[in-house]
């Protein structure tokens, strides 16, 4: 009966933590900027890393 | 009762004599929609055939439905006291439901009180019942040939079922044989339980009420089970009470999801401004002939920052259907420090906008805060199944903002066609995360599940009890 009640307020707890921290959420603002960063600075002039987004077609039965 | 003698005579077939052995028949199942096996009893020399419905049957069959006999929390000679009355068992009769082809058997306790009056005990499915005769004020079982008139009560003949014996053991106040047919009807009136069991030549009628297994330890002083049950029934209550912390966990898991769920709050403002830098410019890119806007909105204010945000895109319809074409767009939260920084007091000259978002890929800090691309489609075609129409108008993302303040929202919107910049809307929200409580809330579950399962079948006794 304890180990169950503690067992659920472990659980209860880390779920709140984990929401509440935010984990596994993506960053916008400082952490994405380092990320990008890093990738430009790794990536060669001309790569085409950025090239304009034509994603077309998101069908996966590919007609038309 | 039943002899050794009596079983080897009914063991030979009854149109040539030969011996019966356990045999089998498969046959397709309609409603199974497979083939079925199913046992039988089979004459070596003719090759008569003896289903269920028969008694040389349960001959055949009787050590597949009576090797567990042993299992049982009565036993023969047992003497015990109930409400003051005493009891001694007797005998016993073991039943297998005759529509059932896997094992389903329940035994009747015989026992005689001392003053000579029959009782019988019957342990089913880890159930106790006790059943003494009783003698109706009116019964008619011959008038309708649906019902059976019990009292005032209808008892509809459909609900009978056929119990065949398969075992016989003590001294029994009648003469039964092994594949004897019993029809019962089993029924509640006036909050009584009745029984009704009908044979080839008598009818007898009991009323039954269910004991629990601890009263029958008691009353009929059974030491050997005593500490087995108690430790038993322990267990089960333990169970019990971990499934409701585990009920009580799944609860709260779930009100925290819907809670997080619906506690949305809009940003204002978002599309409230807008500068198209560029519209339906035309553009080829391997080969292929498409079409680019871009538009910047705000400045917007996000009040909070740490927080985490939804960003939802659709197409707007009420503007420009979306119709047999893709669109497909690369969004960017853009800080308004950080465009200040690079067009200055310029922010609203297109001109220099539109220079700064030429570079922006070029940039080793980058301008935006965020970014997302995704697409729209709306597509036909036929497959095996025939015609299909199928799109995908909406997008939704989530991202934590590290930093309150201002922001733009800019857009490069790709199309297959020219489309109006005004048929993509944008929206964004604070909201709460749920994911996590939902997974917790499926340990919830399956913990409480496999607790609730066990306090009821948690036993350290050698046989079935289902007393909590």
């Amino acid at each position: 009966m304890i180990r169950s009640i503690i067992i659920a307020a472990a659980l209860i707890s880390s779920s709140i933590l984990m929401t509440s921290s935010y984990i596994g959420y993506s960053g916008a603002g400082k952490e994405y900027f380092k990320k990008v960063r890093e990738e430009r600075k790794s990536l060669r002039a001309g790569s085409g890393y950025y090239a304009p987004y034509m994603g077309g077609s998101g069908s996966f039965r590919s007609g038309k | 009762m039943g002899t050794g003698k009596e079983e080897l005579v009914s063991l030979k077939c009854s149109s040539c004599g030969g011996g019966l052995v356990k045999s089998s028949r498969t046959y397709y199942d309609k409603e199974e929609e497979e083939d079925v096996t199913v046992p039988l009893a089979k004459c070596v020399q003719c090759g008569k055939d003896y289903d269920q419905h028969t008694s040389e049957f349960y001959h055949v069959f009787a050590d597949d439905l009576t090797y567990d006999k042993d299992s049982t929390l009565f036993k023969l000679g047992l003497k015990g006291s109930i409400n003051n009355v005493e009891y001694e068992i007797i005998g016993r009769l073991r039943y297998q439901e005759e529509e059932e082809y896997e094992k389903c058997t329940w035994d009747e306790w015989v026992a005689i009180s001392a003053d000579g009056v029959f009782h019988y005990f019957v342990e089913e499915d880890g159930e106790i019942w006790s059943y003494e005769e009783y003698i109706p004020e009116a019964i008619d079982m011959e008038s309708d040939s649906s019902a059976i008139l019990f009292e005032g009560k209808r008892i509809s003949k459909s609900s009978a079922y056929t119990g065949r014996i398969v075992l016989i053991e003590g001294e029994l106040p009648w003469k039964p044989e092994i594949g004897e047919p019993s029809t019962c009807y089993d029924f509640k009136k006036d909050g009584i339980h009745f029984t009704i069991e009908q044979s080839e030549d008598e009818v007898s009628i009991t009323k039954g009420e269910k004991l629990n297994h601890g009263q029958i330890l008691s009353a009929f002083s059974i030491d050997t089970y005593k500490e087995k049950y108690d430790s038993t029934i322990k267990k089960r209550t333990s169970y019990g009470k971990k499934s409701l912390v585990y009920a009580a966990g799944a609860c709260f898991s779930l009100m925290a999801a819907f809670f997080s769920c619906f506690s949305t709050t809009e940003i204002k403002g978002v599309m409230g401004q807008k500068k198209v830098l560029t519209t339906n410019v035309p553009f080829e890119e391997n080969g292929t002939k498409a079409y680019q806007s871009q538009v910047l909105w705000g400045p917007f204010d996000i009040p909070e920052g740490n927080k985490l945000y939804d960003v939802s895109f659709a197409v707007d319809e009420k503007v420009q259907k979306l119709n047999l074409e893709w669109q497909s767009f690369r969004f960017m939260l853009i800080s308004e420090k950080r465009l200040l920084d690079l067009a200055g007091d310029k922010v609203n000259d297109p001109v220099v906008l539109n220079d700064i978002f030429e570079e922006i890929d070029a940039m080793p800090e980058p301008l935006e805060s965020y970014i997302i691309t995704a697409d729209f489609w709306d597509e036909e075609g036929r497959d095996s199944d025939g015609y299909w129409h199928e799109s995908d108008k909406s997008y939704g993302s989530d991202f934590v903002l590290d930093e309150a303040g201002k922001y733009y929202a800019y857009m490069e919107i790709f199309s297959e066609n020219p489309r109006s910049p005004d048929s993509v809307t944008i929206a964004i929200s604070r909201v709460r995360g749920y994911r996590y409580y939902i997974v917790v809330f499926a340990i919830f579950i399956i913990l409480y599940l496999i607790n609730k399962s066990k306090s009821k079948s948690y036993n350290e006794l050698p046989f079935e009890m289902a007393d909590k």
